[in-house]
Parts: C-alpha cells; sequence; structure tokens
C-alpha cells in the first residue's frame, strides 16, 4: 500500500512537473507570436527619418545643368527626396504598406508603382530590392525652382521570392531619366524612364599591398605565413573593449604577442558600438590607435567587421554599406592591415535569417569592400568548414573557425582549393570543475595544440589561435548565461589568471619561431 | 533566341516568346526589369519554343526593359527591349510656366517647360517638337522647340509695357490650357510729394495729406497697387515721424495731424531698395497771434490770447512760462480760461531781482522783464 502510495504521489508530482511546462511552453510562445509582427508594416511615414533607414551612396557630377542654377540646399532637399523615394518604391514592392510613397511620386507616377506592386502580389511574388550607389547628373533646373529633369545611373540589388521561397537574386545597373517637381514641399517624381545609355561605375585601382599568389599570401610582394591571435584584453573582451582599452594595455599587449613571435592580430569591429549607419569619429579614432600601435610592433591586423550585426535585409543594406565605407575607407592605406573579415561567424545566422539573405548580403558586402579598399585581402570567418568555398568568388581566401579533433582537420582541407586558407579561431579551453563532466586541463589544451600545429605544419596553413588571455568576465551577451558556459568560453586563454603563462604559450611561442 | 520585336509601342506587347532548344515541358523564367521595379512569369516550354502570357499593364511605361531567361536558376539568354510610347494619337501636352510674375523691360523673363505625353502617361520620345506662343497687345512670338530627355523648354522676355501676356503650349496639334503671367511695371522712377491742407496754421487738429506723384517705372508704367511707400517727416525741433502707405493708381497718400506749435517739417519717401523722392518741406506757423503781457501789482497778467482767425484760444490752452535771473531758470506751465491767464511770481518763491520771463503759446513767443520784490 505504500509502495502504491509512494507511486501515485510520484505520478502526481511527475505530472505536475510535466503540465506547468507545457502551460509554460504554450504561453511563451503565444507570447512570442503576439510581439513578433509577420510583416513590417510602417504605418507612418518616418518624417526626417528616412536617412535612419536608408543610406545609399550617391555622387553628383558636375554641375552643368540647363536653366537655373543650382543652389546647395535645394540640391541637397532634391538628393534627399529623390532617395528616399526608393526606399518607398522598394518598400512597395516588397509588400509592405508605405505611406512615404504619397511624398515622393505624383499620383500619376505613384499609380505604377502601385501596379507593379499589385502584380507582384498577384503572382505571390515578393521583391526584396535595394539601390547600393546613384551616379547623378542634373539636366535641367527651371526657373521657378519648381522642375527638374535628373539622369541616374544607379546601382541595385534584387532578391525575387515566390511563396516565400527564395527564387534568384541579381544586380542591376541602369540608368534612368528622371523629372522630379516639387510640390508641398517635397520633390515628387513625376516621370521616371529607364533609359538606353549605361555609364560604367569607376573602378578603382590596387597598390596590392597584401594579396595571394595561390595558396599563399604576399605581403609587399614577400610570401607570408598568418601565425596570429585573436585578441580581447583579460578585463576587457567583446563589447567592454573599445569602451576601456587604451594605449598603454596595448602597447603591452602587443609588445607580449610579438615576443611570442606571432605577427597577426583579429580584432573585432561591433556595429552597434561603433555607430552603424552614422560611424562615431570617436571609435574611428580608437581603432586607429590600436592599427599604429599595432604597426609599430610589426603586427599585421585582421579586422572582423559587423560583429554583433543582424541587419541582413536587402531593405537595411544600405545601412551597412555606410557603416563599411565609413571604416574601410578610413584605413584603406593603413600598413597594418592585413584584411577585412566581413562577419564572425555569419553561418551560424542562417537559421534565424535565412541562408540566401545571409549569403546575399556577405557577397554584397565583399564587393563592397573591395570597392572601397582594393588594397586588402577579404574573406568571411566562417564557423563550420563546410561553408568556406560558398563564396570563392567573392573573398580573396578561405577562413573557417576549428575546435574539433586535430586529426581531424585534414579532411576538410580540399584538395581543390584554390586559394590561401586561415584558420581563423582555433584553440582549446582549460576550464576544469569538479561538476563539470567534459573539464579540461592546461595540460589538455598543450596536448591539443602541440597535436594541431603538426597539422598545420604539415599542410602550411595561416591560423589565429583563439585567444591570448583567459577572461575574467563576459558579457551575457557572447555565450549567453548557461555558467558552465561561460566558463568554458573564459578559459581559452594562452595565458591564465594573474597573468601566469600558460604551458601552451611557450608551446605557440616555440611553434611560431621555428614556423615559416 | 528572343522571338518578339526589340521595340515595342507600349500597351500593345502581344507577349513575350523565345525560340530555345530544350526539351518540351522544361519550366522557364522570364525576368522583367523595367522603370518602376521588376517582375517575373514562369512558363513552360513547347515545340523548341516557350511564350510567357504577358497581357500585363508593365509593359504600358516606356524606357528599355531588361529580359532574362532563366532554366532552373540558370541564365539562358539577356535581351533589352525598348516600349516606345504611342504616338498613334495626340499626345497630351504636359506644360509648365514660371515664374508667372515677372516685370516689365525686357530683363526679366518666364520659363515654360513643356512635353508631350501618351494616353498611358509616358513622355514623347526624345525630339518631339513643342509649339510655343506668346501674345500681348502687340507682340506675338511663337517658337518650337524639340524635347531633349523628357521635356523641352523655352524663355519669354518680358515686354516694355506691364499686363497680362498669355502662353500657349502646344504639340503635334494638342495643346495646353493657356499660362497667364503677369507683367509688373519694373524699377520705379523718382518721384516727388505734393501735400494739401486747410490752412497753414499749428492748430493741432487740421489733417494735412501728403501724397507722392504717380510713381512710374522708367518705360512709364504706373508701379502696382499695393506697393509700399515709406514717409519720413523730420521736423525743425529734431523730432522724427514714419509713416507707411500702400500705392493705389500710382500714388501713396498718408493724412497726419497738424502740430500744435509752429514748425517746419521736411518729407522724404522712399520705396525700399528701389528709389526716393525729392525732399518736400511743410511750414506750420502759430496758431495764436501776438497777445499783450502785462505786470501789475506783482501779478502777470496774459491775453486776452486770440487764434488765427481771430477769436479766443479755447479754455486750457497751454502757456509754457520760462523765468531767467542770472543762472537760474524757472519754468511753470499755465492754462488760459476765456482767452486769458494769470501769473503770481511770488508762488514760485524767487529770489528779489529782475528776470527775463518768455511766454510760448502755440509758438507764438512773448518777452516781459519782471521786478521780483
Amino acid at each position: 500500500m505504500n509502495k502504491i502510495k509512494k507511486l501515485y504521489m510520484t505520478y502526481v508530482i511527475l505530472s505536475f512537473l510535466g503540465i506547468s511546462i507545457i502551460l509554460f511552453i504554450v504561453s511563451s510562445r503565444l507570447v512570442a507570436y503576439f510581439k513578433t509582427a509577420d510583416k513590417t508594416i510602417i504605418q507612418f511615414r518616418p518624417a526626417n527619418q528616412t536617412k535612419l533607414l536608408y543610406q545609399p551612396s550617391y555622387t553628383w557630377e558636375p554641375l552643368q545643368n540647363e536653366g537655373r542654377e543650382m543652389e546647395k540646399h535645394t540640391l541637397k532637399k532634391i538628393t534627399k527626396d529623390y532617395l528616399a523615394s526608393y526606399y518607398y518604391q522598394n518598400e512597395t514592392l516588397a509588400g509592405r504598406k508605405t505611406a512615404g510613397l504619397k511624398d515622393h511620386f505624383t499620383e500619376k507616377s505613384r499609380d505604377k508603382v502601385m501596379l507593379a506592386a499589385f502584380e507582384t502580389e498577384q503572382q505571390q511574388q515578393e521583391i526584396r530590392s535595394t539601390t547600393i550607389a546613384h551616379d547623378l547628373t542634373l539636366d535641367f533646373y527651371s526657373e521657378d525652382g519648381t522642375l527638374v529633369v535628373l539622369k541616374d545611373t544607379n546601382i541595385s540589388h534584387y532578391q525575387l521570392f515566390e511563396n516565400e521561397q527564395f527564387i534568384l537574386s541579381g544586380y542591376d545597373t541602369t540608368s534612368y531619366d528622371v523629372m522630379l517637381l516639387l510640390e508641398d514641399n517635397f520633390w515628387r517624381i513625376r516621370h521616371k524612364v529607364r533609359s538606353e545609355t549605361e555609364i560604367p561605375m569607376s573602378v578603382s585601382t590596387s597598390n596590392e599591398c597584401t594579396k595571394t599568389e595561390g595558396k599563399h599570401f604576399l605581403v609587399d610582394n614577400v610570401r607570408f605565413i598568418s601565425k596570429g591571435i585573436n585578441y580581447y584584453p583579460a578585463d576587457f573582451p567583446w563589447h567592454l573593449f573599445w569602451d576601456n582599452v587604451n594605449a598603454s594595455l596595448l602597447n603591452s599587449d602587443f609588445g607580449l604577442i610579438k615576443s611570442a613571435h606571432f605577427n597577426t592580430l583579429r580584432v573585432f569591429v561591433p556595429y552597434e558600438k561603433f555607430g552603424g549607419a552614422e560611424v562615431q569619429e570617436e571609435y574611428i579614432i580608437k581603432l586607429g590607435n590600436l592599427l599604429d600601435i599595432a604597426h609599430k610592433h610589426k603586427l599585421k591586423v585582421i579586422i572582423t567587421l559587423f560583429d554583433f550585426f543582424l541587419g541582413y535585409d536587402v531593405n537595411k543594406w544600405t545601412l551597412s554599406d555606410r557603416h563599411t565605407e565609413g571604416i574601410v575607407t578610413r584605413f584603406k592605406d593603413h600598413p597594418a592591415i592585413f584584411s577585412w573579415d566581413i562577419k564572425n561567424e555569419p553561418d551560424l545566422d542562417f537559421e534565424s535569417k535565412g541562408k540566401e539573405t545571409v549569403m546575399e548580403w556577405l557577397s554584397f558586402t565583399c564587393k563592397r569592400i573591395k570597392s572601397y579598399d582594393p588594397n586588402h585581402l577579404v574573406t568571411i570567418g566562417w564557423s563550420s568548414p563546410e561553408y568556406i568555398t560558398t563564396l570563392k568568388n567573392d573573398v580573396d581566401y578561405y577562413s573557417f573557425h576549428y575546435y574539433k579533433a586535430p586529426e581531424d582537420l585534414p579532411t576538410y582541407l580540399k584538395a581543390d582549393f584554390d586559394k590561401p586558407l586561415l584558420l581563423e579561431e582555433m584553440g582549446q579551453h582549460s576550464y576544469s570543475s569538479w561538476w563539470y563532466p567534459f573539464r579540461k586541463t592546461k595540460e589538455d589544451q598543450y596536448q591539443y595544440l602541440s597535436e594541431l600545429t603538426k597539422v598545420i605544419r604539415e599542410n602550411t596553413i595561416s591560423y589565429a589561435i583563439w585567444t591570448l588571455y583567459d577572461f575574467r568576465k563576459i558579457p551575457d551577451n557572447v555565450v549567453g548565461k548557461i555558467p558552465w558556459r561561460k566558463n568554458i568560453q573564459k578559459n581559452f586563454g594562452l595565458i591564465g589568471n594573474r597573468n601566469k603563462k600558460k604551458k601552451a604559450f611557450q608551446l605557440m611561442s616555440d611553434f611560431n619561431k621555428i614556423y615559416l | 533566341m528572343l522571338l518578339t520585336g526589340k521595340r515595342q509601342i507600349a500597351g500593345k506587347l502581344p507577349g513575350i516568346s523565345y525560340a530555345i532548344d530544350i526539351q518540351e515541358g522544361a519550366r522557364l523564367r522570364l525576368l522583367v526589369l523595367h522603370s518602376f521595379g521588376l517582375h517575373s512569369w514562369q512558363a513552360n516550354a513547347a515545340e523548341c519554343v516557350v511564350s510567357f502570357p504577358t497581357s500585363s499593364e508593365l509593359w504600358n511605361h516606356s524606357g528599355e526593359v531588361e529580359l532574362k531567361l532563366f532554366f532552373e536558376n540558370q541564365l539562358l539568354s539577356e535581351e533589352k527591349l525598348t516600349i516606345l510610347p504611342d504616338t498613334s494619337y495626340a499626345p497630351l501636352v504636359e506644360a509648365y510656366c514660371g515664374p508667372k510674375q515677372i516685370l516689365t523691360g525686357g530683363e526679366d523673363f518666364t520659363m515654360v517647360i513643356g512635353t508631350g505625353v501618351d494616353s498611358l502617361d509616358n513622355p514623347w520620345p526624345r525630339g518631339t517638337a513643342v509649339d510655343y506662343e506668346y501674345l500681348f497687345k502687340r507682340t506675338f512670338k511663337k517658337r518650337s522647340v524639340n524635347t531633349k530627355t523628357l521635356h523641352s523648354y523655352t524663355r519669354f522676355f518680358s515686354d516694355d509695357e506691364s499686363g497680362t501676356p498669355v502662353i500657349t503650349v502646344a504639340s503635334h496639334g494638342s495643346s495646353h490650357s493657356e499660362f497667364n503671367v503677369t507683367l509688373y511695371p519694373n524699377r520705379p522712377e523718382t518721384f516727388s510729394l505734393e501735400y494739401d491742407r486747410s490752412h497753414k496754421y499749428a492748430d493741432g487738429k487740421q489733417v494735412t495729406a501728403i501724397k507722392t506723384s504717380v510713381i512710374k517705372d522708367e518705360l512709364r508704367n504706373i508701379i502696382a497697387d499695393g506697393t509700399l511707400v515709406y514717409f519720413k517727416i523730420v521736423s525743425n525741433l529734431g523730432t522724427t515721424t514714419y509713416a507707411t502707405a500702400g500705392m493705389v493708381n500710382g500714388i501713396a497718400t498718408i493724412r497726419l495731424p497738424a502740430p500744435k506749435e509752429a514748425m517746419l517739417w521736411t518729407v522724404q519717401a522712399f520705396i525700399e531698395d528701389y528709389t526716393k523722392s525729392t525732399e518736400s518741406s511743410i511750414e506750420y506757423l502759430p496758431s495764436v497771434k501776438p497777445y499783450p503781457v502785462a505786470f501789475e501789482e506783482g501779478m502777470m497778467k496774459i491775453g486776452p490770447i486770440k487764434g488765427f482767425s481771430y477769436q479766443f484760444v479755447p479754455d486750457h490752452t497751454e502757456i509754457n512760462i520760462t523765468l531767467c535771473h542770472k543762472d537760474e531758470h524757472y519754468k511753470t506751465v499755465l492754462y488760459t480760461a476765456g482767452g486769458k491767464a494769470t501769473f503770481d511770481p511770488e508762488k514760485l518763491n524767487l529770489t528779489r531781482g529782475l528776470y527775463d520771463v518768455v511766454l510760448n503759446c502755440g509758438g507764438q513767443i512773448a518777452y516781459k522783464q519782471i521786478l521780483v520784490q
């Protein structure tokens, strides 16, 4: 009887726990459902906020227009209104309702956009598009200042979805003849005609300070093997880095890195921290100082852009492009830069943002970085080696992150690699705690790296180890709040707490010294 | 190979067809990039031909269209097709004119912009002739200008006479509703002032009308009604008065009350940033006749004081009295009653001595010496 009672009690408790868990999951899903919009619906025109949403690059050809002489402030307003018209047109074609269409198209031309959107919707298609760069020529400005005719040669990108499935994508370079009328203080498009002439965009030339030759890197025309290290200071990893870093700390750490015969650093540029589309000068100066100090220590730097960035959607491309332009153009001639890494582990976003969406953005950003800085290499730091060749035409060298068994590494080194390879992150943690079943010791770390470096040497691969220091604290948004995940991440360093060098530090130092 | 002709008329495209060597039933996709976006259709290949049902109104937009043919996301063909505006019917004329107010004299101009659009709102092709006509009194100007990209334009310079010219824009037999442009007179010429008043005495009551001559530009056009004229009146006593008036029939008029005492006004009028009048003077005489002043039994007796038409001045008329003795000055004010006033110097607690007394009533000055005991 007692046994039956116990079983009964166990059954009740388990049932209660089970029902509670189910209720919790269902209610959290419900809350998430109602708090997440299916599609973004822009109910109100974000007055004067188009700049926050859409910033394609543009250039005006020297003004030689017929009619009235153009005023500077009027040209600024025309530019603002004309570029904004593309934002609203693209939003409409993507099936999103935008009140702004009315402000940027006259009634008759608005009908044409609406018609195109209607046709698309009828076929259950969705067109996600954006313009990237506009080359504008003012043809005519009327004497009363209410009418302009301009020619716009623009590069645009489009993605076609059918029944919510990605179908195809492409780039388009086209010229348009456009007539705009000033109505209610808005320059509205009256006529827009796709014209026959196409003006090629300017192509920038490279000084080729870093380049590749077959499977090898060349820096200033000398063969180069990157013996790199991912760098954050012990006290200021991730988001804490850029607000706390100072020259003396960098000098001391870079000196230490150089003493261990590393020749390359990898640092991260968080998208939001650097100001997003409006890159903050304060952080540009900090990045510049870091590069100067690295150069002083004869270290090359891989800059990983777009850290903690999720704006892959086409309608936000212009914002990420302004971020790219703001940083890359500033440092395109800096002697410390080895390469630009577009994004850290973008394949981890495939599930949440859609593989095609992420891949299209990566391809776009590679092209844009190449156009802003033809002097340096471009890569993508994949989390998994299976994706490394997917954008092979866009990257200059392959890179992925490797934390698996050293002996398995050769299986990922495909014979058909036609470009250099860099293991952008690799390493082993040394976290051991009595309660953690997968604990590793400093000796384990040493063993792992000694085996991995053998494989690296046999295959002549460049690498960047993760990381210099064990971290004292890690922000929650890096690996979450789960303690064992945080603790593992804290213990990947070659230098442990109280700045005590682990055995692996000497191993890497010795290896770097002999690895040529 | 694209079977459809590469130059099509807007709204009249029968469909897009390709001759293609592909297995029958293959599902092909056509991507079309046009002026206002892009579009895609799918169709099955049949007997080496694939036809896309393109009854879409998207073909209504003129301009270049890019066609891309895909099979299983492989680009098979990339062609360009030009959609031309439908010119088989007379165009609708789209025209803009401005500025609508210009100045006479031949230097100022209005700009007229014209273009033709077809029934589907597509601009007519480059080189379309647009006819502009300008009609005003004895002037008739006509010219034909071909469109460049989306428009043509012309300038009509102003005539010498003010008025309302009419401008028409036409193309291939259609015309736009006419534009009316107002020709305003140009920069006004220097003008003169004149004034009108009942009498010349400073009685503080009568109204003086000061008005400009008829203000005209150099081509003798009367300056537009409502043009603001600023008047500046400076008196010989150092006071300055400003007044403004709008012009009616070329004349601006202000009305001011006469001063209360004799003075000389110097008046000048301005049209800001353009021109000014000649200076004009207006003299106001005292409104009071010379009056007797007597000093008897320690009292000063003033009056009777009479006005310019020999009537007694109104009760409470002001008399300013100044008493001077060596470096001492005393001032006081008296008011008349029945045309007279009395003054007792003892009330001022004056020191003994001989005083010069100056009396001023309405600008009429009288002098008297008195001995204060």
